[in-house]
This record gives structure tokens, sequence and C-alpha cells, in this order.
């Protein structure tokens, strides 16, 4: 069997733990993971998180989710490597308006995000940590690639309680923000983080950035109102504190905060960051969407 | 008994009814070729009926031979193409004795079976369409011109009837499929969207990752010794209180890892810890740690041999966890069965204990699970035991799911004098309904009588 060096060579450090690498003319990104905590010593072995990304990368074959090609093991370090991709969605597109010269480019991008959401839904995965940091784009051809599996799971129909401290604070939903510790959720975590992503493609800042739980709620409540019984059965259950709901919002209309938005997308939009986790489109819905006519 | 005029230079394959002149008057036109059997709405093409060409003339019961026959040949066919171990039960018998295997062969084009109506009935009209749900429509019965007339009975009308009926083709209605989803659509916790997609994907890949029969390549392991891992395992999972997926993610890396790495006895038990350590960081929110299972084996192994004994099982499975187990598939097929909680907790009981036995591996999860469901409503007379809601989400017949069936049954009747008694014991618990207490169905047993199918 070959050691790590014999088989990948040519390594260029990209950042602390990661590393771009060569075999046979074609590039590659490694990660490199250690077992080891802190004090050097493997109190519990393989994280579970890598577990799950590894077992999950290596069930899924789309063209818009980063290929996991081998994983090496030595000593107690892993190494992980992927297929190489030379851009990321965030430095590279979300945060510079020249890269998004055509409305036809963003509809694809997010045509791309959906279907790989509503293909991982499909195969009982939620992603639950979907955000611009996790995807990567290949320039050339114009794929978008998730990457980064670290907070995936499998789940199970109905869902079971699983732990609500996942995901970049910025692309939480309603649902989990308002729930603490391990409760249960589902699909539409995922939908409502594409939303989120869709509202950072246009404006090209987060569509929201609290720094907290509460001050993440308001901002919410303040662009798509507070939620009711009416337009949430069950709200007034699940938020166990009013503290949390804030002073009553009226919701503000999407044509004004995004101009650039023909009908068909700030329906979709509003769709997909609609407060109710019952009545949010589903990714496979989204997809089918008129607003990806000609898509 | 009508009798049938047979020619003697008759064609072969050619049926004649009565007469030259009574054969035009009853329908059967010149020039047309009527094969045995031919004409009727369930036997288009059928291979052996269609193509057979007896050297003798097709009296009643050699008509009948034929068409069991081709009936048999068509469900063979039919099962050759199951993907897993599918296993027929015994075959429904014809009039003359001949084996007639349960599934019909693929019927024609729809046909609308129109019901006469008596005068004071409405008309039912019954799609007869095999792949279509049934569509009941009652129409409102229009003038009969002479509604006192007696019906009048050709030949044809009789001997038509007489086939359909010894076919099997009666005109009551389909039995109906229930939504099971129907009540969940607005509950996001359900994956409704997704739930059918997901089932036929498990479906597809179950068999990619089913461990194949290995202990004759074990030299110092048997089923006894993994019987007694899996018993004690579920001891753990029980005392940790760990998520049922957790369990079976377990005995599924335990049977993979087995199935290519020959293992001594003395490591058996750490094979299982190590399985059990990694399904659970798989699958729970707070696994148990490391020490947690050194202080289990009485010492037996030190952390290190659980951390390398991690790294070999994750390694020869080349990482590969996320696979469809008996539980995936069992908890949709208890809500296909519509099931109360005694019904849900016979039929989990019945899968574990399927899970301590080495001789269901022979069977896909699906079918364990599928014949967990089966074993649990003939175990708690839950009549029909098996109907058209359960044979669409299953995609098994109760036929196909009978040999297992049984020997989920025959694990469960020999359990309480056996010396394995955890999984009793956790099911004789008021909480799960005590159903381990109830007796089994007696005749899934090997020595009862078979069971009436629906």
């Amino acid at each position: 069997m070959l050691t790590l060096r014999e088989k990948y060579y040519d390594f260029d450090q990209i950042s602390s733990k990661v590393f771009k690498c060569r075999r046979d003319d074609q590039f590659f990104t490694m990660k490199i993971v250690s077992i080891l905590n802190e004090e050097n010593q493997a109190n519990n072995g393989v994280p579970y998180w890598i577990i799950r990304e590894i077992s999950i990368l290596k069930e899924l074959d789309h063209i818009n989710i980063v290929r996991l090609i081998d994983v090496m093991t030595d000593g107690p370090d892993l190494f992980l490597v992927f297929e190489y991709l030379d851009n990321e969605f965030q430095a590279d597109f979300l945060k510079n308006p020249k890269m998004f010269m055509y409305p036809q480019m963003k509809k694809e991008f997010l045509y791309q995000i959906l279907n790989t959401v509503a293909y991982l839904h499909a195969r009982k995965i939620l992603l639950r940590d979907l955000r611009p940091e996790n995807i990567l784009v290949n320039v050339r051809t114009q794929v978008l690639k998730i990457a980064l599996f670290g907070a995936a799971r499998t789940f199970e129909a109905p869902l079971e309680a699983y732990s609500s401290s996942v995901g970049c604070l910025s692309y939480r939903s309603p649902e989990v923000l308002f729930q603490f510790g391990c409760e249960k959720y589902s699909t539409p975590n995922d939908v409502w983080a594409v939303g989120c992503i869709f509202g950072e493609m246009l404006l090209h800042r987060p569509l929201f950035s609290g720094p907290s739980d509460v001050e993440l709620l308001d901002e919410i409540f303040t662009l798509l109102g507070t939620p009711t019984e009416e337009t949430w059965p069950g709200v007034t259950s699940i938020c166990g504190t009013c503290a949390l709901m804030g002073p009553p919002q009226q919701p503000k209309d999407l044509a004004k905060e995004f101009p650039m938005l023909n009908p068909d997308g700030l329906d979709l939009l509003s769709k997909m960051l609609c407060l109710c986790p019952n009545y949010r489109i589903s990714a496979e819905d989204a997809v089918k969407h008129p607003y990806f006519k000609g898509v | 008994m009508a009798s049938r005029i047979v020619q003697q230079q008759q064609a072969r394959g050619e049926a004649v009814v009565g007469g030259g002149k009574q054969q035009k008057k009853n329908g059967v036109a010149d020039g047309r070729n009527r094969k045995a059997l031919g004409d009727i709405g369930n036997l288009a093409n059928v291979r052996g009926v269609v193509d057979a060409k007896p050297n003798r003339p097709i009296t009643r019961s050699f008509g009948a031979q034929l068409l069991a026959n081709a009936q048999a040949a068509a469900a063979a066919d039919n099962s050759k193409r199951q993907a897993c171990a599918n296993v027929a039960g015994p075959p429904a018998v014809a009039n003359e004795g001949v084996a007639v295997a349960k599934r019909a062969a693929p019927k024609p084009v729809s046909k609308k079976v129109i019901v006469k109506p008596k005068p004071s009935e409405k008309v039912t009209d019954i799609d007869a369409s095999p792949d279509k749900k049934e569509v009941l429509k009652d129409k409102k019965k229009e003038g009969d011109a002479n509604p006192k007339k007696k019906s009048q009975h050709t030949l044809t009308s009789v001997l038509t009837a007489r086939s359909k009926a010894a076919c099997g083709i009666t005109n009551k209605p389909k039995e109906q499929i229930i939504d099971i989803d129907a009540s969940d659509v607005d509950n996001e916790l359900a994956a409704v969207e997704y739930i059918d997609d997901i089932y036929k994907f498990y479906k597809l890949v179950e068999n990619e990752s089913r461990p194949h029969d290995y202990i004759g390549s074990q030299p110092e392991i048997n089923e006894r010794m993994r019987a007694i891992l899996v018993d004690w395992l579920i001891d753990v999972h029980t005392k940790f209180e760990l998520s049922l997926e957790t369990l079976y993610l377990t005995i599924n890396i335990i049977d993979r890892f087995l199935a290519v790495k020959t293992v001594p006895r003395r490591e058996l038990q750490l094979v299982g810890i190590s399985a059990m350590l990694m399904a659970s960081k798989y699958e729970e929110i707070w696994p148990p740690e490391v020490n947690d299972f050194v202080c289990l084996s009485d010492r037996a192994y030190t952390h290190e041999h659980i951390l390398t004994m991690e790294k070999t099982i994750l390694n020869k499975l080349e990482w590969t966890l996320t696979v469809p187990t008996p539980l995936v598939f069992l908890v949709r097929f208890i809500k296909a069965s519509v099931p109360d909680q005694e019904l849900d907790n016979m039929a989990h009981f019945l899968s574990e204990l399927g899970m301590m036995n080495y001789a269901t591996l022979m069977y896909c999860p699906s079918m364990v699970a599928a014949s967990a469901v089966l074993a649990a409503r003939c175990t708690l007379n839950k009549a029909p035991f098996w109907n058209e809601t359960l044979k669409l989400h299953t995609g098994y017949s109760q036929e196909q799911l009978m040999d297992c069936a049984r020997l989920l049954v025959g694990f469960y009747s020999t359990l309480e004098n056996g010396k394995l008694r955890v999984v009793y014991r956790k099911y004789s618990d008021p909480q799960k309904g005590a159903v381990a207490v109830l007796p089994p169905a007696k005749f899934l047993l090997p020595e009862g009588s078979a069971s009436q199918h629906s």
C-alpha cells in the first residue's frame, strides 16, 4: 500500500491544516485532521464529525458536491483528499460585486445550491451548516460545489431530537433559534439557509448578522414581521418566552428591499424565508419554481 | 356442465365451442384464431398458452393445466427478478390439483368492467386496471327498458364467467390503499416531500452494504458466540439509553467487519465495543466515551485497544457507515401497518430477535423488517395479516415473507427457555407492552399449518 508521500507530492500550504497537492498532473486539496486533543491524548478516537463527514461524502455522487477522493491514516492524523477547487464562493463572489455582473449567474448558482440540497434531502441527509464559506466554485466551468459536511447528519423520518447548536448563527432558521439544547428540526432548516444565501447574493452582505440569538431573531422579525399563531401555528408554545418575540412588527415590503428581483424571484425568496417551517417551500419544489425558467 | 364437441380436424391450439353454426352465433367470428383462453382479460400473451402447440385436443382439464403451467412460469420469472432472497409460500392449488402461482400474469390494457344493476341499484363503475388505484363512481340508474325481463345466459357468457372464476377474476372491488402520510402533510418533521425518494433510494442500495455469509470463514467464531455478543450489546445499549439507530448500526458494523476480517475469539467483544462506539458517534448527540466502554468490558481491553480497533474497522469498512439497516425500513413499514402501540412493540421485538440470530443475515434488511411486521400482525391476530397498503410500501407479498416470518417466530418460541434472555426481559417490561410474554403465532411455527393468505 502506497504511503502518503508516495501517492501525493508538490504540497502547497493553503491554510494551517489544508494543502494543495498533486498526483499524476492533477491537483487535489488535502485536509489534515488530528485525532489528538490539546493535551496530545487520543481521548475519544476519531471525532464524531469526521466519521459523519467521511461516511456521508462517500455515499454521495453529485456534480455540486465536492468529491472525497481518498482517506489515509498516518499515526494520530487523518488525511482527507478532495478534488481541488480554486475559488471560495464568499471571498471571491459574494464580497466582490464585480464578479456578479449577470443576474443569470446568480440564478444559476442559486439553482445549483437548491438542486444539491434537494438531492441531499432525498438521501436522508441534513446539511445543518450551509453557508457561503462552505461553498466552492470552479470559475472556469462556473460549477458550484458544497464542501465541509462536518455538521451534516442522516435523519430519521419522523425526525429525532438533534443538537440545535449547529450552523453559523447568521444562517440559522427561526425554529432553531427559538429552541435550546436538543430539539427537533428538519429539512426546512437547510432551505432557510439557502434563502439567506440568496439574499446575500443580491445584497453582497449577509442578510441577517445579529451577534446573538435574540438580536438575530429581532433582525429577522424586522424584515419578515413578528410571527403570530395565524402565520406560524404553535409558535407561542415553542418560543418559550415572549421576550424572544420582542414587540410586534409588521413585515417589510420585499420588493422595496430587493428592487433587483423580478416578481418570480420575490415569490421564491419569500417562500424560502417563510417563518413557519411547515409552510416553507421544500428544496424539491423550489427547484421547480418559475423563477428558474430558462436555467 | 355443458359438454364440448371436439372436432377431429381441429387446428392445434384452437378451442371450438359447439358445432359450426353455433360457433358463429356465440360470437367467435370466422377466420379468428381464438387460442385457448387467449381472449380472457388476464392472459394476454402468456408464455405457454399462446405459444403452446399441444399434440392433443384441448379439453377443459387440459386447458386448465396449460393455464396453470403458464401462470407458474410467469410467477417463476417474476420471483427471479427479485433482488433479495424472496421465498414463496405454499402454492395455491387449482381444481385439477395443478399448482398455481398466486401472482397472476400481467394484465393487458385496462378494461372497464360494468356491473349490470338491478332496477333499484346504482351502477358501480370499477376501473379494473392493476396499476391505478380503484376508482369508484356512482352513477344514477337510468330507466331500464324492460326491468322485469330475465337476463339471458348464452353459452359464451356462461363459459366466460366460469373461466373468470377459475382464474380468480371477480368483480369484487380492489382493497383501498391507505395514504399513510396524509396526516403528516403539515408536519415538517415527517419530511413527507422526500419520503418516497428516500425509501426508493434505500431499497436500491440496501444490498450494497449487506454482509455476506461469513461464519464459515471465521475459524474461532460461531453463530452462538455472535448471539451472545449481540445479547450483551443490547443490554449495554439499554443501560446507556442509546437510540435504536445506534443498536442496529452497531450490529451492521460488526457483521460487515467479520465478513472481511478474521477475528480471534478473544477480540470479538472488542469488535463489539468499538462498533458501538463508532455507531454512537455517528448517531448520538452525546455518545458514550471510550472510558465508559473500558469499564463495561471489566477492563479486559484498554483505551488503546479500543481506539486501535476503531481505526481498523473504519479502514476495513472504508468509512462506510451511511447504510440502510432493518430499522430504517421497520419504522416505515410499521407506519404502513397503521399500528397500535402493541403492534409497534411486537414488530420491534421480533426485529431485534432477528438481529440476534445469524440466520436472518440471508435476508435483506427490508425483508427482515417486513417479515417482522407480518409476524407481529399474525401473532397479534390482526386480520388481514397482509394488505395492499403493506404490499405497496414494503414491495413484498405475504408469500414472499413467510419463510423469514417463520424464522422470526421460531426464535420467539424458543426464547423463553433459552439462556440469552436480554431481549425477552426488555420486551417483558410493561413499558414495552409486555409483548414478549404473549404466545407466538402457532401456525407460523415450523410444525404449524400454513397461514391464511390475503
